[in-house]
């Protein structure tokens, strides 16, 4: 069998490098300017994209590049792929205990406080 | 018993059409990434449950030491992946230079979290505070376990390299690296910048 990579094309590792700079800073400055936003939507689809969308983007970056997945064979991204779901699963079949607040068998009290007295507030 | 040298099997043989080191390193990933993902999907569902006061908590924790720490590690991916390249060209001199710089960077962004630890912990915002602190104390813990492991057998593998041995291994130290830089890559908004929701 043969192991070795099919050869890919893709940017050099110091543009490769210099765009997740790029990135990096737009994921710490988009969410910290969006707070300006009165519009809550705006708000919260600014954030989510400036954090976690570039955040997404930086991943692939890295996993297709540097951890040369675009010439790795295809299923090491399938087997990788594959754990990805398992996750969704995971959040899929327990999320709806955690986020409804009522059940067939509980009715969690909205009104919990949740124990944040034991928090000293100092100057931090 | 036999006094003679064999090879690690790692070295030679192949599985499934890649070099087994390879492959496990693969495997490897895999499993973390079930692990850290658990720990991510399980953070996300309560911090959805608990949106305003998870939000507050989060204004604790320290940005700029968050992102110093990505542009620590991200940098160190650069070296990481520099040195694939260098070993792939049979110099293992150059390889070992820039794993050692990878583990340098690692050290690095071993202080900034312990410095961000420190202030947290003399904050009152310790790991049994509240679950927010509990999953970043867990989270950014076990991230930081890995850190260290990955630079332990960084320095191994980078005096191989120097001597021209093994080089196939500077390969599999990467992904693992970059891997945990990834880690990180999802773990910085969901603790540092997400505050604001």
């Amino acid at each position: 069998m043969n192991s070795e990579k099919k050869p890919s094309s893709h940017p050099t590792y110091r543009n490769i490098y210099i765009w997740l700079l790029i990135l990096l800073a737009i994921s710490i400055w988009g969410p910290v300017l969006a707070l300006e936003i009165e519009n809550r939507t705006v708000l919260v689809c600014t954030v989510l994209f400036t954090a976690f969308g570039i955040g997404i983007i930086k991943a692939g970056m890295v996993a297709t590049w540097f951890m040369h997945l675009d010439s790795e064979k295809k299923f090491i991204a399938r087997l990788l792929i594959v754990c990805l779901v398992f996750m969704v699963l995971l959040f899929a079949g327990v999320a709806p205990d955690v986020l409804l607040p009522k059940g067939q068998n509980r009715d969690l009290d909205l009104n919990y406080q949740y124990p944040s007295k034991k928090i000293v507030n100092k100057k931090h | 018993m036999s006094n003679s040298f064999h090879a690690p099997i790692a070295t030679g043989r192949e599985s499934a059409g890649l070099p087994a080191g390879r492959l496990g390193t693969w495997w490897v990933v895999a499993s973390e990434i079930v692990i850290f993902g658990a720990l991510i999907a399980s953070f996300i569902m309560y911090r959805l449950r608990h949106g305003e006061f998870w939000a507050s908590q989060a204004e604790h924790t320290k940005l700029y030491a968050g992102a110093l720490n990505t542009f620590i590690l991200l940098t160190s991916s650069y070296f990481a992946v520099c040195a694939h390249q260098a070993a792939q060209k049979g110099n293992g001199k150059k390889a070992a230079k820039l794993l050692f710089r990878t583990i340098l960077l690692g050290a690095g962004f071993l202080c900034v979290k312990a410095y961000e630890y420190t202030s947290e912990i003399t904050a009152g915002y310790g790991p049994l505070s509240d679950l927010f602190w509990s999953f970043y104390y867990i989270s950014t813990g076990l991230h930081g376990l890995h850190v260290i492991a990955g630079m332990i057998m960084m320095a191994i593998i980078a005096k191989d390299a120097s001597k021209g041995n093994h080089l196939q291994r500077v390969e599999c130290i990467g992904i693992y690296w970059h891997f945990v830089d990834v880690v990180w890559i999802f773990l910085f908004p969901l603790f540092y910048i997400a505050s604001g929701l």
